[in-house]
């Protein structure tokens, strides 16, 4: 028997068939791990251009792996549902609860954008740690995913953890971009915190590497640049830990609000 | 050697300094790389790319006008903004 999951996440629709000998098993799983993104409309309003993915499982006990392995289909399926319409990097977000006013952290994989959006969710809505996909005028589309924490006994899998879960706050309506950061962990560096404003070409380089599907917008650059103008400067964080860091992008996105 | 430019996805021009995005890269041109840019639209010759380029900026430091092109060109056929015909 084919269990769907109907979720709504980056501003589109997809349907995940879940099949194999266990499918129940995956489905249950999948429904409490994506809690933040199900679409409860029953299906009635879904758009014409709803995207599909298959997940398999046979064998309960690869559950852990097929959820962190449909977790990454369903980010590459939406990521390539919306070329040339968002704006999508790959990087973490929250949005103050009563303004919308949201804070961008760019970094490429590994570099803490999950544990980042753990502690920050805790004050700010949390709208993803994986990518970000912004409108022409700056409103955030948000893709709330489980977070994908790393476990330590096995550091090749990863657990898919629902935001609810975490007791992460929900995403506020309509949230902006207001400020972008990026990202430069260095382990190095202790309890130090450096922050450097970039001038608008050094940050479209810095940012640019962490796009997904740049090209099909339309005058991509520009529209890059533009977002980087309007929500500048931004400002490159290099740190060790979340924790120290945690205050300063608070005070960054409360001054924005 | 002859060179011509190749289309970009974009050309975005900020405080002086040029980005380009070409085959889903985004390049970051000199003054002298987007003066090149500019001159390729068609098929031209490195030596005369490199006079052009010596009546605008004048004689480079250390070299002539044609190394100093010769550098600039390869770096833009290793990027993938030219193409170069023999």
């Amino acid at each position: 028997m084919i269990h769907v999951l109907r979720l709504r996440a980056l501003g589109t629709h997809l349907e995940v068939r879940c099949q194999g000998d266990s499918a129940a098993v995956l489905a249950s799983a999948m429904r409490a791990s994506w809690s933040r993104c199900l679409d409860e409309s029953g299906g009635e309003n879904r758009a014409a251009d709803t995207l599909h993915l298959d997940a398999h499982l046979d064998d309960p006990n690869l559950l852990a792996h097929r959820l962190m392995q449909t977790t990454q289909q369903i980010t590459r399926t939406l990521i390539a549902g919306q070329a040339g319409r968002l704006l999508m990097l790959h990087a973490g977000a929250v949005s103050h609860p009563a303004t919308a006013a949201s804070l961008v952290y760019v970094a490429p994989g590994g570099t803490g954008k999950t544990t980042l959006s753990r502690l920050l969710g805790q004050r700010f809505g949390y709208l993803t740690d994986e990518t970000v996909g912004i409108a022409d005028d700056g409103t955030i589309f948000p893709y709330p995913k489980p977070l994908s924490v790393r476990r330590p006994d096995a550091p090749h899998l990863k657990d898919e953890l629902s935001p609810d879960i975490l007791g992460l706050l929900p995403a506020p309506i309509a949230p902006q971009v207001a400020r972008i950061i990026v990202l430069d962990r260095d382990p190095e560096l202790g309890t130090a915190v450096e922050m450097e404003e970039l001038s608008v070409m050094d940050a479209l380089f810095a940012v640019v590497e962490e796009t997904s599907s740049l090209s099909w917008l339309d005058r991509p650059l520009h529209r890059l640049a533009d977002l980087l103008e309007a929500s500048g400067p931004v400002l490159r964080v290099r740190y060790a830990e979340a924790s120290a860091i945690e205050d300063d992008l608070s005070a960054l996105l409360a001054g924005r609000s | 050697m002859r060179v011509q430019r190749v289309a970009a996805a974009d050309r975005l021009v900020r405080d002086g300094e040029t980005a380009l995005l070409v085959d889903g890269m985004a390049v970051r041109l000199s003054e002298l790389s987007a003066s090149i840019y500019d001159l390729t639209e068609e098929m031209v010759e490195v030596e005369r790319l490199a006079s052009e380029l010596e009546a605008r900026f004048g004689a480079p430091e250390g070299l002539s006008a044609r190394e100093a092109t010769d550098h600039a060109v390869q770096d833009l056929l290793r990027h993938g903004v030219l193409r170069s015909e023999p």
